[in-house]
């Protein structure tokens, strides 16, 4: 197979240099390194290009780096060797041979070691060292892993270097991924855009403009401006080829930043959607407004610093003053990334826990003074910041991601980041979660007929009471699993809520109170107006315009975008 | 005229400014610093602050205590009218800040000189704000403006209750996001501060020089210690400038210049430079207070008219040092006229048919917009009056405590302001002065003592103050009498009260 390949290789290409006269890699190496004359050398160094040998790669990188020696052996004959990584007390190494990859051993067998100031070091030059990198790149467009193949051919491509021409044509012959095919395309193209040919060179550019090339556009329009300040020296049609390529080019841009703003919009709602939801149930439905609804969300994203710390490698957190240790189980890889959905869960639970002690104890003395239930509950954020404050610490603290929400993909040039994702799905989660609860359930149906009107409820036997505290509890358990969410996206600190508390406020009263639809649809509608804005007016005008823009929406509907009707005089 | 003041009160408020407006600047004032009973123009200061956070108390208790409207925007309207007159202030230190520019500091280093050439740098729109009048004229309008826009709008669609007051915290946190911004032309998150000067600046003025080209030539000859002084003292880039100057405009702009630096720069009296210049007494025992900062620049300038009385026109009056002693009373006195002024309003105000009616729209909105009241603009009228008194609180903060920065308006004050006043008692005019000023001295105690506490302190007193005393501690008596008649009435063995029953059954969401 491999004779075969360097067959056509032979036959395609006019240069006669890459000759398959040498079959060992490794040979062509050591006799390379052995080579007097300087223009052979560099031949020799420069067959080895699709070698694909590691070791070869290793000698190619020392020779040039001046780490790779030269070992005489007991018959007197030189021996290029590698030194080993490990240096023992004395900085002593062992040494390796390049050309079959065995370690050099005494008469007994033991491994000798030997000093770097010790042995003679191969000669090199700049021409050499030249040659060598340009192998060396080469190499790493036969790399094994298709990810970094793909980034050594974009590199290369946009060197436009002819030399490499021949080397992308192999690799395109061989190649099974997609996604390096492309770029080998791409770079095949971007190099043929310097040809000297007009033929090829506009054929090039027409490539370039039907493959999308985002990464060749500021080049062609670069081409573009030579070609209008001297056409003679470019020939016919290169303008022509140019403007219909930059403007495919240029489309597909618009199409992909339309895509990019539209995923950043839809993943900030589903932030604004999974922060507001909470407050939806508590201030939509109960009518309480929950100053501390932020605070509650942090609970959740401490929890998770918790979670994580008993899975990981422990934390230190002072209570009354005395520092607690909790020593974690030193989990890594699988189990540590498990701590995220026991994260999730756990903040439920600790949130909603908070709630319905926060119910219980001060809100539900205050449901026919729901303006002072806002001061009440700010009196309890106060106190829940500095809590986390004394707690965790003023600073923010730091949670890790797990390992399956981290990085992300492409798609079209289009950037889809692992935890973005994340977050919209599981927005969709707890929405179907929140509906279920509401409609499909005993709980739910007393909630609503609570909220529609608590006396008649309690006249009808529904424990007006109960529900009020479950209703709470499940709000707050929902915050807090959004504050789980945020860990993924936002500092971690005793000041985590506040960032959020005003968004969700507009939200829920922009889609109108008791409505989750209406909190679907705002936190939608901020979100991607918020994307919109962004580039035009920055973050904080942006923001600014958004809450204008609120504002002066309410004017139009007072209640909000979905009304719940009733015959109630200020319903 | 109608009594608007009971016997009881007129005492009460007589006694009141006789401590408060009286006693406690003449303790400053009079008694000697290491006397027992002497004031520290820092605490008048303290109190001073206090004062003006009591004006707001008022402000937020006639929408909230009054009309039923909670705003949570109201140290927005406070930061405006600080704003306005900070911007007066900043204006009347010309050029004798840290650049020595004719434009304040914050503008020379956030690059305005860039943005507004036509004006050297300044944003027209602080022009006027050289004049007193025009920024006390602000400090009226800004915030009433702000105001009818916010309320025309929310009351004509009937906003009402929670809504309002997240409505208005959205307000005040949009307008601190833009005052945080650089660009936004009020110093972005420092704010506008190092006030030197009220009404009147020891900076030389264009008509100060009476012929600037002799004077110039006099200096460049130099023939005392002192004109060479001054001459070396001016940078060389003036020095070119007046060299080349052709008229005598030119020269004066250079030489006003030059002189306004000098002036900025330091202590410049020295025996040997002064030989020949017969100081005024005045001049000599202010020398010998080797006064710093503000009141050495007004010496600087006084040492200066009084070297060359036939080339510099004497001005006899240069302006307040805000930092003085005798300022800072001064604008101590003025809060507590201010807040004397407003609690006489308020009470006229409420004692009137349009009082009754604003408080009707409290209890039951409803029943007085069915009874032929245009109820929007009752509130509007309140939210306005409520904005201004709010603004001219903060305008006399500003000075006091000598700086305003976008925080200022940040949502938590003005939750904060409504605490006061739910502390103090709502619904009354002495429950906020007293909440007020006594949550702030509190504060000012506690977190000098034990800051770390303060925030548990004052989150348990949000907490305490709603679920216990709904009528904050002016209601505390009441309270207790009930209270004691509640637990004679059980000892008597009579049952409870049937209306407590009766309301039980009303509408869960009639609020």
């Amino acid at each position: 197979m491999k004779r075969l390949l360097s067959f056509l290789l032979y036959g395609l290409l006019p240069f006669a240099s890459v000759a398959a006269t040498a079959t060992d890699p490794r040979k062509v190496l050591v006799q390379a390194i052995a080579e007097e004359d300087a223009a052979k050398q560099v031949d020799l160094v420069k067959q080895l290009a699709s070698s694909g040998d590691p070791l070869v790669a290793r000698g190619l990188a020392a020779w040039r780096a001046n780490e790779l020696y030269l070992l005489t052996e007991a018959d007197g004959s030189k021996v290029p060797v590698l030194l080993g990584a490990k240096a023992d007390a004395d900085g002593k190494m062992r040494a390796v041979r390049l050309i079959d990859a065995a370690t050099v051993a005494d008469a007994a067998g033991q491994p000798r070691v030997f000093r770097a100031d010790e042995l003679t070091a191969v000669d090199n030059n700049s021409r050499i060292r030249r040659a060598i990198k340009t192998t060396l790149d080469l190499f790493a467009i036969t790399d094994p892993v298709p990810k970094l193949r793909r980034a050594a051919v974009v590199k290369l491509g946009q060197e436009q270097n002819a030399e490499y021409l021949p080397h992308f044509i192999e690799s395109l012959r061989t190649e099974a991924v997609p996604d390096v095919v492309k770029a080998l395309r791409e770079a095949i193209a971007l190099t043929r855009v310097s040809d000297a040919d007009p033929i090829v060179r506009n054929a090039a550019i027409r490539e370039l403009g039907t493959m999308r090339s985002v990464n060749s556009i500021d080049l062609l329009r670069e081409l573009e401006k030579k070609a209008k300040a001297d056409p003679a020296q470019f020939g016919d049609g290169i303008s022509a080829a140019l403007r219909s390529a930059i403007q495919d080019i240029e489309s597909y841009q618009q199409w992909g930043n339309l895509v990019g703003t539209a995923f950043r919009g839809v993943s900030l709602s589903a932030v604004l959607l999974v922060a507001a939801l909470g407050l939806a149930i508590t201030f939509g439905l109960m009518g309480v407004i929950n100053m501390a609804h932020g605070e509650v969300m942090a609970v959740g994203a401490y929890t998770t610093f918790f979670v994580q710390g008993v899975f990981g490698n422990g934390l230190l957190f002072s209570l009354l003053g005395r520092t607690v240790t909790v020593k974690g189980m030193g989990l890594t890889g699988g189990g540590f990334d498990a701590y995220f959905v026991v994260a999730l869960a756990a903040s439920f639970v600790t949130a909603g826990l908070v709630g319905l002690a926060l119910e219980r104890g001060i809100i539900r003395f205050l449901y026919k003074r729901p303006l002072e239930s806002l001061l009440a509950t700010w009196g309890v954020s106060l106190i829940l910041q500095q809590v986390f404050r004394h707690t965790f610490g003023s600073a923010n603290v730091q949670v890790d991601a797990p390992g399956f929400l981290q990085g992300s993909f492409v798609v079209s040039d289009v950037l889809f980041a692992y935890n973005r994702i994340f977050i919209i799905a599981f927005a969709g989660f707890v929405v179907f979660l929140t509906w279920a609860l509401l409609t499909k359930t005993s709980l739910g149906l007393q909630i609503r007929a609570v909220m529609q009107n608590r006396t008649m409820a309690s006249c009808v036997g529904v424990r007006t009471d109960r529900v009020n505290m479950m209703t709470f509890a499940f709000g707050s358990g929902l915050a807090g699993m959004a504050g789980a969410c945020m860990t993924q996206i936002a500092n971690v600190g005793p000041g985590l809520g506040q960032n959020y508390i005003i968004d969700c406020f507009m939200v829920v009263v922009l889609g109108g109170v008791g409505n989750l639809v209406g909190t679907i649809s705002a936190s939608g509608g901020v979100g991607v107006a918020n994307q919109i804005l962004e580039p035009w007016l920055g973050a904080v005008l942006g923001k600014i315009t958004v809450l204008t823009a609120i504002i002066l929406f309410l004017q139009w509907r007072p209640n909000g975008l979905f009304v719940t009707r009733s015959r109630s005089l200020d319903g | 005229m109608i009594r608007i003041l009971s016997r009881r009160e007129t005492v009460l408020l007589l006694l009141a400014s006789a401590v408060g407006l009286v006693l406690l600047p003449c303790l400053n004032a009079f008694v000697p610093t290491d006397g027992a009973l002497h004031v520290s123009t820092f605490s008048l200061s303290l109190y001073g602050k206090y004062l003006t956070y009591a004006v707001l108390a008022l402000g937020v208790n006639l929408l909230w205590g009054y009309t039923g409207l909670l705003s949570l925007g109201q140290c927005l309207f406070f930061s405006l009218g600080g704003y306005c007159l900070g911007m007066y202030l900043m204006m009347n230190i010309s050029r004798l800040g840290q650049y020595h520019e004719a434009i304040p500091d914050f503008m020379v280093f956030l690059e305005f000189p860039a943005r507004f050439p036509a004006t050297g740098g300044l944003p027209p729109h602080w022009i006027p704000f050289k004049h007193l009048w025009f920024a006390v004229l602000m400090v009226l309008v800004v915030p009433a403006v702000v105001a009818y826009v916010f309320g025309f709008l929310a009351f004509r669609s009937r906003v009402k209750g929670v809504y309002f007051s997240i409505l208005s915290q959205a307000l005040t946190y949009a307008a601190c996001l833009m005052f945080f911004r650089n660009d936004f032309t009020f110093g972005g998150n420092n704010g506008l501060t190092d006030f030197k000067f009220l009404l009147g600046t020891p900076a030389l003025d264009a008509g100060d020089i009476r012929d600037p080209a002799a004077f110039a030539a006099r200096l460049k000859a130099g023939e005392g210690e002192l004109d060479k002084y001054l001459w070396t003292q001016i940078p060389a880039a003036e020095q070119a400038k007046l060299a080349a100057a052709a008229d005598g405009r030119a020269a004066e702009a250079a030489l006003l210049d030059g002189l306004n630096r000098v002036i900025a720069t330091g202590p410049i009296h020295e025996t040997a430079r002064f030989k020949g210049v017969a100081l005024s007494d005045a001049t000599v025992r202010t020398l010998a207070q080797s006064p710093r900062d503000a009141a050495m620049l007004k010496l600087n300038r006084r040492l200066l008219e009084e070297a060359f009385p036939d080339d510099l026109r004497k001005r006899s009056f240069t302006g307040f040092v805000v930092n003085a002693p005798a300022t800072k009373r001064a604008l101590y006195i003025a809060s507590g006229i201010l807040l004397l002024l407003t609690y006489l309003f308020c009470r006229w105000l409420t004692s009137t048919k349009f009082g009754l009616v604003q408080r009707a729209v409290r209890d039951s909105e409803n029943r007085v917009l069915f009874s032929g009241y245009a109820t929007p603009d009752f509130k509007l009228f309140v939210f306005v009056v409520a904005a201004i008194l709010s603004s001219l609180g903060g305008a006399l903060f500003v000075p006091q405590v000598g700086i305003i920065n976008p925080s200022e308006m940040g949502a938590d004050k003005s939750i904060e302001a409504v605490i006061w006043v739910a502390v103090g008692g709502r619904g009354n005019l002495l429950g906020p002065v007293l909440g007020a000023i006594g949550i702030n001295s509190l504060k000012s105690y506690a977190t000098h003592s034990f800051a770390e506490q303060w925030p548990y302190i004052l989150g348990s007193l949000f907490v305490f103050v709603t679920l216990f005393m709904p009528k904050g501690i002016v209601g505390l008596p009441g309270q207790l009498k009930e209270l004691q008649a509640k637990f004679a009435r059980r000892r008597t063995g009579k049952s409870a009260d049937p209306t407590a029953a009766a309301t039980q059954l009303e509408p869960a969401r009639k609020e």
